[in-house]
């Protein structure tokens, strides 16, 4: 299951303008990461991205978002829903190409829940 | 470490996190809250010893004999009470307000019943030391030293509800064990409700991250580690590093290699960068 969670997130990574993919538990442990930059760089956001995850799923699922989404300068920071106790981060580049991204994200959260709610 | 020198938890897949195992006569924390599967781990830790031919004592401040048989016969291990009965398990219920961690007929009973390859479990310490202050951290250290003086110990610590640490009952064996496997059950199910994760394991290497567990019915805790931890492993190799940055194995210091191959072996995903990063200094040094 890990390692399927990993190719996954891996993939996604690999889009242009992506600098880091996270699968969050809801208490916001990382529990599986891809980074495509020195962990130095984006520490700060990781840590502060921990403490928003419980508060951001509350709000996703109370208000039926199907995301939400954070600007820093340049980067944005999006997280989607995957399951009742998972959400996926993704760190880009603001220039990242947006649709194309989002429907590579879309795609990746069905198999991420597959794999997490089907176990 | 050689594997043969560690002991088996016997937990299905935690063997692989551990680099083996548990150190011999270390103390091994577990830490988790109410329902995370302490006193399972703690059992199967037990069934693994006697399977294994070693001595296994068990100390808890809620369970007697009749309780742990009835706990152990709900996950299907019926083969208990033999093992009560033909002394391979001792089992010891002790009443918490009569009991600290000085207290002497714990450590006599302890020390009559061991042998050089005792496995010991207290399920739970906290009840022992949950009127401690920081200052005492020289006496649980003191106790853990004779724990470590006659086995392989696992002690389960209750975590609060709330998750706060700070308090010197649960920081305090958390400082001192050797080894620290923290339990963590969210309760919503699905495949991360349940995870574990070590916090540290002296004098040994052991897998970062979280790992998602499971309780089932004859087998009791199962992690899921080993595919993922041998895809890590399998990704670095040494010999392609060193052909990919044009360097042979003769130009660098043999002290040296003998490191790189040592961090190859592990299953950290940041190894194969910092082995370039080690190559690339060391022949700059040169």
């Amino acid at each position: 299951m890990l390692s399927a969670i990993s190719r996954i997130l891996e993939t996604l990574s690999m889009e242009e303008g992506v600098k880091m993919v996270v699968l969050y538990r809801i208490d916001g442990v990382p529990l599986c990461a891809k980074l495509n930059v020195p962990k130095r760089e984006i520490a700060p956001t990781l840590y502060w991205l921990e403490g928003q995850i419980k508060e951001m799923l509350y709000q996703i699922s109370s208000q039926n978002l199907d995301e939400a989404s954070f600007k820093f300068g340049k980067t944005v920071i999006m997280l989607y829903p995957v399951s009742r106790t998972t959400v996926l981060g993704i760190m880009a580049d603001e220039e990242a190409s947006s649709y194309k991204l989002d429907i590579d994200i879309k795609t990746s959260c069905k198999q991420l829940e597959e794999i997490v709610v089907g176990q | 470490m050689i594997e043969s020198q560690r002991i088996k938890t016997g937990i299905i897949g935690l063997d692989e996190i551990l680099d083996g195992g548990f150190i011999p006569n270390t103390v091994n924390v577990i830490l988790g809250s109410a329902g995370a599967g302490k006193t399972i781990f703690s059992i199967q830790y037990l069934l693994k010893g006697i399977e294994d031919g070693n001595k296994c004592i068990f100390v808890s401040f809620d369970m007697d004999e009749k309780d742990l048989v009835r706990t152990t016969k709900s996950l299907g291990w019926n083969e208990i009470e033999d093992y009560i009965s033909e002394g391979k398990l001792s089992v010891n219920k002790f009443f918490a307000e009569n009991v600290s961690y000085v207290n002497n007929d714990l450590l006599n009973l302890l020390m009559s019943e061991s042998n050089t390859k005792t496995r010991i479990v207290i399920d739970s310490f906290t009840p022992m030391i949950s009127s401690l202050n920081f200052e005492s951290r020289n006496d649980v250290n003191w106790f853990f030293n004779k724990l470590r003086e006659i086995g392989t110990a696992v002690i389960t610590i209750e975590e609060p509800l709330n998750g706060d640490l700070g308090a010197a009952s649960i920081s305090l064996p958390l400082f001192l064990g050797d080894c620290v496997i923290h339990l963590k059950n969210i309760g919503y199910g699905e495949a991360f409700g349940r995870t574990l994760r070590v916090i540290k394991h002296r004098s040994s290497w052991h897998a970062e991250g979280v790992f998602p567990y499971k309780i089932l019915n004859g087998i009791g805790i199962y992690v899921e580690s080993v595919d993922y931890l041998k895809e890590v492993k399998e990704k670095i190799d040494v010999n392609a590093i060193l052909e990919e940055l044009g360097i042979s194995r003769e130009d660098v210091d043999p002290k040296v290699m003998e490191r790189i191959e040592r961090v190859a072996t592990s299953a950290s995903e940041s190894a194969r960068k910092a082995i370039i990063d080690v190559l690339r200094d060391s022949i700059n040094i040169k």
